[in-house]
């Protein structure tokens, strides 16, 4: 009787701790630190009238998809060193640098709503 | 003529030994007398206390007839490299599991790091965390090319450990043209690679320390190889 009792007892703690666990929404990932090693900051050569933050490349987040070789030859014109391109808005809307991939497809196209993806502090 | 006579003679002690000896090595040569023998020499060994032969550890039983169990000689080989791999392929077939990172946030989360909590993309690779492509567009064909070389870099000091640049490495994340020949030349031994240099942000300083960093961090990252003395 009292063995019988006992599995019941537990049967209940576990099933409540299940439904416990079940019920807590998963925790969304912590936002990964402000500076990773390997980001690029383009300083602005060319400052215009307002301020703007100057772009930051995320160096982690393309090395997730791509080899180094995709960016770095010589038809997308990224050398090794920082500079080495002179990446202006003009060449990534002709399609140049960034713009090769940051067209829509495969990545975020470049318009006035996704300035700050770039562009950020 | 009497001396010889004397030998003759049948109760002359040297005639006696002879027959005797005769007699000896006759019964001793039949059959019967041989498995007499025989036996005798089974009981003496038989006879001999039994504590100077192998006897059971003390406290053990005595396994009597039971069958003997022999183990093996030698212990396993176990190669770490094998072992190693088969630890990234468990790792690998855990992460296949998992559903593709709903953000980048998630996806940092994922990434190996490091014992300085930075991207360890080597392991990455390993354990298929990521997958990078070598085209943009996945019906171009893959311009990437790859090589097992090991380059042991010569020294002219003394170091304790070698450096061994590893090709196959590095040929998974980059192409020959990325160094050859604007950082290296194609020929081993042009380059007077210095830790000055590479601070400087020469030959390995071009990537190293900047975007990518060499596992365990520290000099033993590339400084692995112990050099052979002399």
């Amino acid at each position: 009787m009292t063995r019988h009792l006992r599995a019941l007892v537990l049967a209940c703690l576990s099933l409540s701790t299940l439904l416990v666990c079940a019920a807590e929404p998963a925790k969304p990932a912590p936002p990964p630190p402000a500076t990773v090693l390997g980001d690029v900051r383009f300083e602005r050569k060319t400052k215009g009238d307002e301020e703007f933050a100057p772009a930051v490349f995320p160096h982690w987040v393309h090395r997730v998809k791509y080899k180094c070789y995709v960016c770095h030859n010589k038809e997308m014109g990224f050398g090794f060193k920082r500079g080495s391109a002179s990446i202006t808005m003009e060449s990534i809307d002709a399609g140049k640098h960034c713009g090769a991939c940051h067209k829509g497809e495969p990545a975020f196209g470049i318009n006035f709503e996704t300035c700050n993806r770039c562009h950020r502090k | 003529m009497s001396g010889t006579n004397n030998i003759l003679k049948l109760h002359h002690p040297i005639v006696l030994f002879w027959l005797l000896c005769t007699a000896l090595l006759v019964g001793c040569s039949t059959p019967p007398m041989l498995v007499r023998m025989a036996q005798g020499v089974r009981d003496a060994v038989a006879s001999i206390p039994p504590a100077l032969f192998d006897m059971p550890a003390p406290g053990t039983t005595n396994p009597g007839d039971a069958p003997v169990v022999r183990h093996p000689r030698r212990v396993p080989f176990v190669d770490p490299a094998v072992e190693e791999y088969k630890r990234a392929l468990a790792i690998a077939a855990e992460k296949a599991k998992l559903p593709p990172p709903a953000n980048w946030a998630e996806m940092y989360q994922r990434l190996p790091k490091d014992d300085d909590d930075n991207i360890d993309w080597m392991a990455a690779l390993t354990d298929k965390t990521v997958t990078p492509s070598g085209v943009i567009d996945a019906k171009d064909k893959d311009p990437g090319k790859t090589s097992d070389d090991d380059i042991e870099l010569s020294t002219s000091g003394k170091p304790k450990r070698m450096v061994v640049f590893s090709h196959a490495a590095h040929t998974q994340w980059l192409t020959c043209t990325n160094c050859h020949n604007a950082i290296f030349k194609r020929e081993a031994g042009n380059a007077t690679i210095t830790m000055e240099a590479i601070d400087d942000g020469q030959f390995c300083g071009v990537c190293h320390d900047k975007v990518a960093l060499a596992q365990p961090s520290g000099c033993k990252g590339c400084h692995k190889v112990k050099a052979q003395k002399s």
